[in-house]
């Protein structure tokens, strides 16, 4: 593949920009490396701190991203990795430009998703992941007036319930696979947690609940092709 | 907040910047960002990038998935009629 080869010598790529790649990015800046994050998505943040200008975010993200940007660190968004053709090699398209990227390591930190159980309709538009939806809303996905209903197991559909009718959805209804029991033990285990609190009450108010600051994200908008 | 706009089909709308273009789309009310092969209309899933259901035409380009990509003023996007 000709592709053109990013001319700053790189010591470390982490793919991925969320907490852990922020993190990884940051200890290795801290011992000189020459260091590129990569992410997909516009800013960094990854899925836990995503955000928009303005948003407010915890002080530990605050914190991470003001540390890793440039000049400290490289951070290129809308960048996703296409191909490892050999060792400390990479193609990455760079919204739509791909360029090889030389390296003496690379950091996976690429995340999770959320497991969806296909079941007949699930591809109709309007049915999303409940992570998906977050992600949504936070995208600027408008949902006053919207009905819907939650359906499915685990931490997020709580706080995502909450979120939604922070917002103005009407939720429906909210139908939780595990038992009544297991909800009533993730309630009170979550009680000392202001994150997880939030899943305990929909009509609780989830952004008061953070040490709040301005949001820091940071992020060479294309490639930093040199 | 500022708008800009986007068009779609040739058709120009106003939507709010710093959205993603799946969110902008979705406000706009389009339910089929593609066409599956069976001729059913698909839309976004998983919001982060992971699922590629939402992938339009964007500047000529395609496979986009507008899920991460920000509007932006004058983007032209492709949808099926």
């Amino acid at each position: 593949m000709s592709a053109p080869v990013l001319a700053r010598r790189l010591d470390l790529v982490v793919v991925g920009a969320g907490p852990a790649g922020l993190a990884a990015a940051d200890a290795a800046a801290g011992v000189g490396r020459q260091v590129l994050v990569l992410d997909q998505a516009p800013r960094p943040g990854g899925q836990i701190w995503r955000h928009r200008p303005g948003d407010v975010l915890p002080v530990e993200a605050r914190t991470l991203l003001d540390r890793v940007r440039p000049p400290r660190v490289a951070v290129a968004c809308g960048a996703s990795v296409v191909d490892a053709p050999g060792p400390g090699q990479l193609i990455v398209d760079f919204g739509g430009r791909l360029a090889a990227v030389e390296t003496g390591a690379v950091v996976l930190a690429t995340g999770a998703t959320e497991r969806l159980l296909p079941f007949p309709g699930w591809t109709l538009p309007g049915v999303v992941g409940v992570g998906g939806m977050q992600a949504l809303l936070k995208a600027g996905l408008p949902v006053a007036g919207s009905r819907i209903v939650i359906a499915g197991s685990g931490p997020l559909p709580w706080p995502v319930a909450a979120a939604l009718h922070h917002e103005g959805a009407v939720v429906e209804e909210i139908l939780e696979q595990a038992d009544a029991l297991a909800v009533a033990r993730f309630a009170l285990s979550s009680s000392d947690d202001p994150q997880r609190s939030r899943a305990r009450s929909a009509t609780g108010r989830p952004r008061s609940a953070f040490p709040t600051a301005p949001a820091g994200g940071s992020c060479a908008p294309r490639a930093p092709i040199g | 907040m500022i708008d800009v706009t986007i068009l779609v089909n040739g058709v120009p709308r106003r939507v709010p910047a710093d959205l993603s273009l799946a969110a902008a789309l979705w406000r706009l009310g389009i339910h089929r960002f593609r066409t599956d092969r069976d001729g059913a209309p698909r839309a976004p899933v998983c919001g982060m990038g992971t699922c590629f259901e939402c992938r339009v035409e964007v500047d000529g380009r395609t496979g986009v998935r507008s899920c991460l990509l920000p509007v932006r003023e004058g983007l032209r996007v492709e949808l099926p009629a």
